[in-house]
C-alpha cells in the first residue's frame, strides 16, 4: 500500500510526451478539409478509372441517328451533336485529363525540386545562373507561353506534356530553393554536418524531407492548373486532339448547342470544377497536417 | 603530454551589410583531457561563433582569418574553412546547441538521428548502430529507451529533447564536447539534471567540456577553468574559484554585481553602464573603458593584453589591482 502521492518528475514528463503524440494518418483523418477533398477526388478518379466498365458505349462511336437526344434510361446524360454517349464521354474525358494533369507536373516537379535543392544548399553562381532563368521563364504570360510551345513542339498530349516540362519547373525549383535557404541555417543541419555526415547525405536524408512538403502542396494545386490549361488548350483546339474525349473540346464542342441543350457544355465544366475543388481541398488539407511542428 | 585540444589566435571575420569586422579576435585557450572550460559572455560577445569556428560550422558571411585548431597534436583542416564539410575528420568533437527543438530534425525518429553517425560516420551494421541508439538514449537518463527509439523530437519535452540532442553528439564518441547554451532555454530543475548529467558523462567517459553560457551561476558546477569574453577576446581566464572570488577585470567583477545572489539577498543587482559597443566602431584602447569605473586616460591609449595576475590567472586590465572582489561587491550592499 505504498502508492505515490504524487508522480516522479519523470513519470510526469513522460506522460506530457505520449500526450503529445499524434500520427500523421490520425491527424490526417481528423482534418474535414482534406477527408473531404479526398473523397471527392477518389471518387472522380475512381469514376475515371472504371469509364470501360460503366461508360457502357464506346466514347467515340457515333450513333446519327440519334443526335442531341435529352437524358434517358439509353443514354444517362444524352448524346451530342454526332449521337455520341456523353456519361461515356465525360468518363473517358476524365481518364485523358487526369492523367495529362498528373503526367505533366511529374516531371516539373522532380526536375525544378532537384534543381532548387542544389541552388539552396550549394548557392554560389549556378544559383544566380539558374536563378536568372527562372525571372525570365515567369517574367512570361504563362498561357501565352504554352501556348507559343504547343505551336512549336506539336499538338495533343506530347505538346502538353513538353511545354509543361519547360515551363513549369521554375515555380518548384523557387519553392523548393527558398525552403532550402531557411533549411541550411538550422542548427540540426550545421549539427548533422558536425557529425561529419556527408554532403549528399544531410541534403537528401535531412534537408529534403523537410522542404518537400512545400512542393507537394503545390502540386496539388498545381494539378488543378494543369488540368485547366489541358481543357483551355482543347477548348481552342491546341489540346487532346478528337475525336478522343477530353473536357475542353466537350465545352467547346457543346457551347454551339448552348441554346437547346445547355448540358453539353455545363456537364464536363461541372466535372472541371469539382476535380479543382477536390484537388484544391486536398492541397489545403495537407499544407495544414504537413506543416512541421 | 600535448593538451586534447589547442586553439591558437582564432579570428573570424563575420560580414554585416557591406563591411567586415572581427567577431572572435584572437581568442586562445587549452584544453587538457578530461578538462572543462567556460565560456561567459553577453550575448553577441562572439562566443558561440567561437564553437563554431572551432566545429568549422561557421554560419554563411562568416570566414575564418586566422588560428589554429589543433586537437590531440593534429592541427584541424584549413581547407574546410568555410562551411564545415571535412573539418573535423578527426571526429573526436560534438556540438549541443542550446535550442534542442532547432537543433533536430523535426520529420526523423531521434532514435534515427543518433543512430546515423554509428551507421554512417564510424561504419557500424544496421542492428549494431540501433542497439547503440538505445544504449545512449538510456545513457542519457531517457526511460523506456526502445520505445523511446521511434518519437519524433516534437513528441518529446524540452529537457528529454536536450537529453536526445546530447545523446546524438555522443553518438560519434567524441573526446570534446562543446556545450552552446545548452541550458538555457531549460527550466531551473531541468537545468539542474542537464549539468549533472554533463558531470557525470566527464567523470564516467572522460569527455572533455567547452561550455559556452550567459549565466554565471552555472560556471562552477560545469567548469573547472573560466574565460570571460567581451567583444570577441578573452578580457580573464584563470581558475573558476579565483575568478569569481577575485576577479581582475572590471567587466567580470560587473557581471557579478549584475547577477542576483540567493546569498545576499538585501544586495541589490548593480547593472554595467552603457551597452555592448557597435563591433564596427570599437573603443580605443581598451574596449571596455567606456563602460568602466576604474578608467584612466592611459586605458584610451594603450592596446591592454592578458596579462599574469595570479597563478594561471590572466586578466587584460591595467588597474586589474583595483577591481572590486566578490566579497567587497557583497559588502557594498
Amino acid at each position: 500500500m505504498s502508492a505515490p502521492i504524487a508522480p516522479s518528475a519523470g513519470q510526469v514528463e513522460r506522460d506530457r510526451d505520449i500526450a503529445r503524440r499524434s500520427s500523421f494518418l490520425s491527424r490526417a483523418l481528423h482534418s474535414p478539409t482534406l477527408m473531404t477533398g479526398a473523397a471527392l477526388t477518389a471518387t472522380i478518379v475512381a469514376l475515371a478509372l472504371l469509364a470501360p466498365v460503366i461508360g457502357r458505349y464506346s466514347p467515340v462511336s457515333q450513333d446519327l441517328l440519334h443526335q442531341l437526344a435529352g437524358p434517358s434510361s439509353a443514354h444517362w446524360l444524352g448524346t451530342d451533336e454526332l449521337g455520341r454517349d456523353v456519361w461515356s464521354r465525360l468518363l473517358y474525358a476524365g481518364r485523358t485529363d487526369l492523367q495529362v494533369g498528373v503526367l505533366a507536373v511529374l516531371f516539373p516537379f522532380a526536375f525544378g525540386v532537384f534543381i532548387g535543392t542544389v541552388c539552396g544548399y550549394f548557392g554560389g553562381w549556378i544559383d544566380s545562373i539558374v536563378m536568372r532563368i527562372v525571372d525570365v521563364v515567369l517574367a512570361f504570360p504563362f498561357y501565352v507561353l504554352i501556348i507559343a510551345l504547343v505551336f512549336v513542339v506539336g499538338f495533343g498530349t506530347h505538346g502538353i506534356y513538353i511545354a509543361f516540362a519547360l515551363t513549369d519547373w521554375v515555380i518548384y525549383a523557387r519553392i523548393t530553393r527558398s525552403a532550402t535557404l531557411v533549411a541550411r541555417n538550422l542548427d540540426w543541419v550545421a549539427a548533422a554536418e558536425g557529425a561529419g555526415l556527408s554532403r549528399t547525405r544531410v541534403l537528401w536524408r535531412h534537408i529534403l524531407p523537410n522542404t518537400i512538403t512545400q512542393p507537394i502542396v503545390y502540386a496539388m494545386s498545381d494539378i488543378v492548373l494543369v488540368i485547366l490549361a489541358v481543357v483551355t488548350l482543347g477548348y481552342l483546339g491546341l489540346g487532346i486532339q478528337p475525336p478522343a474525349p477530353d473536357w475542353g473540346s466537350m465545352i467547346n464542342d457543346g457551347q454551339n448547342f448552348i441554346q437547346t441543350n445547355q448540358w453539353l457544355a455545363a456537364i464536363p465544366g461541372l466535372a472541371v470544377v469539382l476535380t479543382g475543388v477536390g484537388l484544391s481541398l486536398v492541397g489545403d488539407g495537407l499544407a495544414d497536417i504537413l506543416r512541421p511542428e | 603530454m600535448t593538451p586534447l585540444l589547442e586553439v591558437d589566435g582564432l579570428v573570424v571575420e563575420m560580414r554585416r551589410q557591406r563591411t567586415a569586422f572581427h567577431a572572435v579576435d584572437g581568442v586562445s585557450f587549452v584544453i587538457e583531457r578530461g578538462g572543462a572550460l567556460a565560456i561567459v559572455g553577453e550575448s553577441g560577445c562572439g562566443k558561440s561563433l567561437t564553437l563554431r569556428a572551432i566545429m568549422g560550422l561557421l554560419p554563411r558571411g562568416g570566414r575564418l582569418v586566422s588560428g589554429q585548431v589543433i586537437v590531440d597534436g593534429v592541427t584541424l583542416d584549413r581547407a574546410a574553412r568555410g562551411r564545415g564539410r571535412g573539418h573535423n575528420q578527426s571526429q573526436r568533437m560534438s556540438i549541443v546547441f542550446q535550442d534542442a527543438l532547432s537543433a533536430l530534425n523535426p520529420v526523423s525518429k531521434i532514435g534515427n538521428q543518433i543512430a546515423e553517425a554509428p551507421r554512417h560516420v564510424l561504419g557500424y551494421g544496421r542492428s549494431a548502430s540501433r542497439a547503440r541508439a538505445i544504449e545512449l538514449l538510456q545513457l542519457v537518463g531517457i526511460p523506456d529507451p526502445e520505445r523511446r527509439f521511434h518519437a519524433f523530437p516534437h513528441e518529446l519535452s524540452g529537457g528529454t529533447r536536450q537529453r536526445v540532442m546530447i545523446a546524438i553528439a555522443l553518438s560519434s564518441d567524441p573526446a570534446i564536447l562543446l556545450c552552446d547554451e545548452p541550458t538555457t532555454a531549460l527550466d531551473v530543475t531541468i537545468q539542474t539534471q542537464i549539468l549533472a548529467l554533463l558531470a557525470e558523462l566527464r567523470v564516467e567517459r572522460g569527455l572533455s567540456l567547452v561550455f559556452v553560457t550567459h549565466d554565471l551561476g552555472v560556471v562552477s558546477q560545469v567548469a573547472e577553468r573560466l574565460a570571460v569574453m567581451y567583444t570577441g577576446r578573452f578580457v580573464e581566464t584563470g581558475p573558476t574559484e579565483d575568478v569569481l572570488a577575485t576577479p581582475r577585470h572590471p567587466y567580470t567583477s560587473g557581471l557579478l554585481g549584475a547577477a542576483l545572489d540567493v546569498d545576499t539577498p538585501e544586495r541589490e543587482p548593480l547593472a554595467i553602464p552603457g551597452s555592448l559597443p557597435d563591433p564596427l566602431r570599437l573603443p580605443r584602447g581598451c574596449r571596455f573603458q567606456p563602460r568602466c569605473s576604474l578608467a584612466t586616460p592611459e586605458c584610451v591609449t594603450t592596446d591592454v593584453r592578458l596579462e599574469s595576475v595570479g597563478p594561471s590567472h590572466l586578466a587584460a586590465c591595467l588597474h586589474s589591482e583595483q577591481v572590486p572582489s566578490a566579497r567587497e561587491l557583497d559588502g557594498r550592499g
